[in-house]
């Protein structure tokens, strides 16, 4: 039901912009929560997901396999959250931040999901990257093979895994 | 972190709270389409089709051709009748499945044939799956309280165990046909720009209800029976030189049908071999040794027992075989007679990660036929027991 990414990454480089948006649909929250990780805050992770969206569209061109796609991005949003932070960009209004749910209304997460952001960034790139594409994507396993051009059962199992890491992280 | 949650329960949760934009994606695109000429490398052709929009006259051109196509898809909309079908009525009439068989054909490498069984509250109670071709070859697989049984019919062996992580991978293979959750997720696909859904009525009772969800290359056809108003079959296609071509098709047999009396019940020849995880303590402990002191530990004492012709303890050091199954496995499998044990170890990592094990390689000296010889076995693998924390034990065979 879905398009890998390698397919659509060929489709952009093969001038396609409807294929792009698709790719940042695809991993805008998944490139959220990596921006979250670093800067803490919704408001600046949001302007570094845009900005590593920017940035990895003028350099598709770059990327060796497009299959790599996904964590090539989470890669490159982590470099521009690293920059936002340096640059320590000032708090967005908090007109903005009253349309957020109620539970991080301040912009931040509890700190119960940021340590579980923070094992979920200690997993291989392969993990996080079907980690963050069902739960963050809401995909199924089986969309998941598709978009990674991986099997279901390559999937499921670095799904299983990625499961026992996060618990045996939590546990420690 | 409550280490006692599921931590998909709190991967979901830490989802919820990293929220996506109404507007991201337009903002993002928007960006890329100020960004002056910072294009992706290597693309001509969108270089090209960039600069001629760039052009005002094009501008005015492509606004009209927008604005026509919008005035074109209100003027259908105005004229396409509602259906009296809604996919909301599938997901209530979903609420009283408590039984459900289905085929999928081809299987491939994966499922062919699953039962599912739930309780009043929708809760899956039983489920059995068979697999026809897998590595271990044809394996039949039935999860009820809490149990997994595995029969592995080419081995022709049964294996009874309790691991959370494979009854997650269970449930995970089997949402990916759920009826439940693919008619959930279809309809809130509905609201998708991605996704483009038809629905046909059915215009008899003997005429099932045909709902299409087209996406980027992958059709599904969606057929539901227009009485019960449950989903019947899913055909799925694939776009392949401009036809949409047959990947296969799940059929939904017997809704609510009581399920036959031995269906999630497996049943192996007599002369099975049956390991019980859950009932019998597998391995060795680990006590005070390091995880690679426990794995070499436990193949030096499954052939020291072979040695010994204590095929019991060689039995519980290999996934708790029972004595004569493994006495009978070695007399018909292994022609040589183990004389010493010449080295264990070091632990290597296991070629597979996913078998979360190591492999032990070591070497006997052995006779075979009056002759002694050294051999080196570089394949046994040692993982902990599941479900049996602190214990280890061989797997895979030797």
């Amino acid at each position: 039901m879905t398009f890998s990414d390698a397919v659509l990454v060929k489709e952009v480089l093969d001038g396609s912009k409807d294929a792009y948006a698709e790719l940042v649909r695809r991993y805008e929250r998944p490139a959220r929560a990596v921006a979250m990780h670093v800067l803490g805050n919704y408001h600046a992770a949001e302007d570094a997901a845009q900005e590593a969206f920017v940035k990895a569209y003028q350099q598709l061109g770059r990327l060796n396999r497009a299959d790599a796609f996904g964590p090539w991005l989470l890669m490159i949003v982590r470099r521009c959250a690293l920059d936002v932070a340096d640059k320590k960009r000032p708090e967005t209004s908090l007109d903005a931040a009253g349309q957020l749910p109620a539970h991080q209304q301040n912009g931040h997460l509890d700190e119960a999901k940021q340590q579980l952001l923070k094992c979920l960034m200690r997993l291989g790139e392969s993990e996080r990257q079907v980690v963050m594409l069902r739960y963050f994507g809401g995909h199924t396993v089986r969309e998941l093979a598709h978009i990674t051009g991986r099997s279901v059962g390559t999937v499921t199992k670095q799904l299983s895994r990625a499961h026992q890491n996060l618990r045996n992280q939590i546990k420690e | 972190m409550n280490p006692e949650e599921k931590i998909e329960t709190q991967l979901e949760q830490l989802a919820q709270a990293v929220p996506s934009g109404d507007s991201f994606v337009h903002d993002v695109m928007s960006r890329i389409e100020t960004s002056s000429d910072k294009l992706p490398k290597q693309s001509i052709h969108i270089h090209f089709v960039r600069r001629l929009f760039m052009k005002r006259t094009m501008k005015f051109a492509a606004a009209a051709i927008v604005l026509i196509a919008a005035l074109l898809s209100l003027t259908l909309l105005d004229k396409t009748v509602t259906p009296a079908y809604a996919i909301e009525q599938t997901i209530e009439a979903n609420r009283s499945l408590r039984f459900i068989h289905l085929k999928c054909d081809p299987a491939g490498e994966g499922v062919e044939e699953i039962w599912a069984r739930f309780d009043e509250n929708g809760q899956l109670q039983n489920l059995r799956m068979n697999f026809p071709n897998t590595d271990d070859g044809p394996k039949d697989v039935v999860w009820q309280e809490g149990k997994a049984e595995v029969w592995f019919k080419k081995k022709n062996s049964v294996t009874v165990v309790v691991e959370e992580a494979m009854l997650a991978r269970l449930k995970m293979s089997y949402a990916d046909f759920d009826p439940k959750l693919i008619v959930k997720y279809l309809y809130r696909s509905q609201g998708s720009e991605k996704v483009q859904i038809e629905i046909q009525d059915s215009r008899s009772k003997d005429q099932p209800i045909i709902i299409t969800s087209t996406t980027n290359g992958f059709r599904d056809v969606f057929k539901v029976n227009p009485e019960t108003l449950l989903l019947e079959q899913i055909e799925k296609f694939a776009l392949k030189e401009g036809q949409y071509v047959s990947l296969g098709s799940i059929k939904y047999l017997d809704y609510n049908q009581p399920a036959a009396a031995d269906v999630f019940v497996l049943n192996p020849p007599a002369d099975a071999m049956r390991v019980d995880q859950t009932t019998q303590v597998v391995g060795l402990e680990q006590g005070q040794m390091t995880n690679d002191q426990a794995a070499v530990e436990v193949v030096r004492r499954f052939w020291q027992a072979i040695i010994e012709d204590d095929y019991q303890t060689a039995g519980q050091m290999m996934e708790g075989i029972p004595a004569e199954a493994l006495k009978k496995i070695f007399a018909e499998n292994f022609k040589a007679k183990v004389v010493k044990i010449v080295s264990v170890g070091p632990v290597k990592p296991h070629p597979n990660p996913a078998t979360k094990g190591v492999v032990v390689p070591c070497t006997l000296e052995i006779e075979i036929d009056g002759q002694t010889t050294q051999q080196t076995f570089d394949r046994i693998g040692v993982r902990q027991v599941y479900n049996q924390p602190g214990r280890w034990t061989i797997f895979g065979g030797i």
